[in-house]
């Protein structure tokens, strides 16, 4: 029969705010890592950024199609020290971002990434699709989600890592 | 008055008896809770004819065991299971060893040996699974039924009754077990088997079906044989060929070998639109994959579901959601719908690469979604 797959690693939900969320020690015994992040910041211009195994290098590239109902855009961002997950986010209205990662436990190849946000603040808001990577190929053992211009995210923020396991 | 000689001599004749006849022998099997290979009869001995006998002795074969008794019945134990023994009783007094008596026969049966454990298997759903065996020696009678423990300790019987391997395990719940189990046959209940460990998951909706790598010597990749016991699919895959050059290479997908112009798809690759409509395929990965022009070790990806592919009365619709980065070279990403007209049960999907051989690092998985 099938495999079940698709199974939580850990999740974490802010008791009071906090700059960080780490996911360390992830085990490589999955094919793929999911991150799903509900999160709300302290500041308007904080903003959800992602790192690996706490590399704060230049080693970070993305490409994003945004959507925000009045037009469409695209950009890339070579060479970051994070990937920037988001471009609207909000002090009191919780928005989504998804990150796939695959192949992530592999030591030979540079992981390729898929990114949704979503973000709607009423007055305002857009949707995001990406695709980014980080320059290395050693395998990810750590996620760190860090705030880019300042700011926490706030209480009652989840972010929860899955795991995905091929047949 | 007797001689003074032989005073005090009688000088009556002295009696001396008969021998014992042949016996009349009867042997049973005992077999209720007798372990295995330690089976037991009982053997009854009728007084034979002749002298009265002061002992007997019984002598089994094939595997002969001689038993010297005063009395009947007696009980023989010992005894080899799921084998026909033959009985053979001689009464003894003090002249001498009659005959033997005419055979009788009789199977000697025990509770099965025990079990040899296999493996535990869980079923999915958080309360089920499978827990292989290799059936024991039957002691002679046949095996009825099993049980089954989780702890070594407590033992279920399974109802209705399971005979063959392996047994279907109900009424678990989610956690990390130590699986034996027992034989029952109309004698008892063997011994337990060693154990093995296993472990009932919590319930996904979310299952691994199959998933191939490229060999770097074809573009094509088919996942067939799909079951048709989920409500959607999702492809994920990390995605190279190795084209020399491809204008944005893409992944084109067709089901159940159907190569007919029943597919369109609708896409936003950045900040275009593109469409294609009555085509022989749909388009995924719009916006294409890394090939052999670009830096090693860069892979696209794509995440691909498909929704409602076991309906028989309705259309397919796909979504489709891909890129890659690489640095100073090139990014693209994008997002597409797809579409498979026709009601047919979706069986296989082949995914093709539009130029070149997937490399050996190309990978895909097949999952399957329960609704």
């Amino acid at each position: 029969m099938a495999t079940a797959t698709y199974e939580p690693i850990a999740t974490t939900t802010l008791t009071t705010a906090a700059a960080t969320i780490t996911f360390s020690s992830i085990p490589g015994t999955y094919t793929d890592l999911r991150l799903v992040l509900v999160y709300k910041v302290s500041t308007v211009s904080s903003t959800p950024a992602l790192q690996i195994n706490s590399d704060t290098l230049g080693r970070y590239t993305k490409i994003n199609t945004n959507g925000n109902g009045v037009a469409v855009s695209a950009a890339s961002s070579i060479g970051q020290t994070s990937i920037s997950l988001a471009n609207q986010v909000d002090t009191t209205i919780p928005q989504i971002i998804t990150v796939d990662i695959f192949n992530y436990a592999s030591t030979t190849v540079k992981k390729p990434w898929l990114i949704t946000t979503s973000e709607d603040r009423n007055t305002a808001g857009s949707v995001n699709f990406a695709a980014a990577t980080y320059n290395q190929t050693t395998d990810y053992t750590t996620l760190n989600l860090s705030i880019l211009y300042g700011g926490n995210y706030s209480i009652d923020t989840t972010a929860t890592l899955y795991g995905i396991l091929k047949a | 008055m007797p001689d003074k000689k032989f005073r005090g001599i009688s000088n009556l004749p002295v009696a001396i008896p008969d021998v014992p006849d042949a016996p009349t022998v009867s042997a049973t099997n005992v077999g209720t809770s007798r372990a295995y290979n330690n089976g037991a009869a009982t053997v009854t001995i009728a007084s034979p004819t002749g002298g009265l006998p002061s002992s007997y002795s019984i002598t089994t074969t094939p595997i002969t065991t001689t038993t010297t008794a005063t009395s009947s019945p007696v009980t023989l134990t010992g005894l080899t299971s799921a084998t026909s023994y033959t009985v053979t009783a001689t009464a003894t007094n003090v002249s001498a060893t009659g005959p033997a008596t005419t055979s009788s026969s009789f199977t000697a049966t025990t509770i099965p040996n025990a079990p040899t454990i296999g493996t535990f298997t869980d079923g999915g759903t958080g309360t089920t699974g499978t827990l292989s065996f290799t059936a024991p020696a039957t002691g002679g009678s046949a095996i009825t039924n099993y049980s089954y423990s989780t702890d070594s300790s407590t033992y279920t019987t399974l109802s209705p009754a399971q005979t063959t391997s392996p047994l279907s395990l109900t009424g678990l719940t989610v956690g990390t077990y130590s699986f034996s189990v027992k034989a029952i046959n109309a004698n008892g209940t063997s011994a337990a088997s060693s154990t093995v460990s296993g472990t009932v998951i919590t319930p996904t909706a979310f299952e691994s079906i199959a998933s191939a790598t490229g060999t770097g010597a074809s573009g094509t990749i088919t996942f067939s044989s799909i079951p048709a016991t989920y409500v959607a699919l999702q492809i994920r895959g990390i995605v190279r060929c190795d084209s020399a050059f491809v204008a944005q290479g893409k992944i084109q997908i067709t089901a159940n070998g159907d190569s007919s112009a029943l597919y369109a798809w609708h896409a936003l690759e950045k900040t275009v639109t593109t469409n294609g409509i009555n085509q022989t395929y749909i388009q995924a990965a719009e916006s294409g994959f890394p090939f052999a022009g670009h830096q090693t070790d860069y892979f696209g990806s794509i995440i691909l579901d498909i929704n409602n592919y076991a309906s028989t009365t309705q259309n397919k619709t796909f979504r489709m959601f891909n890129g890659f980065v690489i640095p100073s070279d090139a990014a693209y990403v994008s997002i597409s719908s797809g579409l498979y007209r026709s009601t047919s049960a979706l069986t296989s999907i082949t995914l093709t690469s539009s130029s070149g051989n997937w490399t050996n690092k190309t990978q895909f998985a097949l999952y399957g979604i329960k609704g």
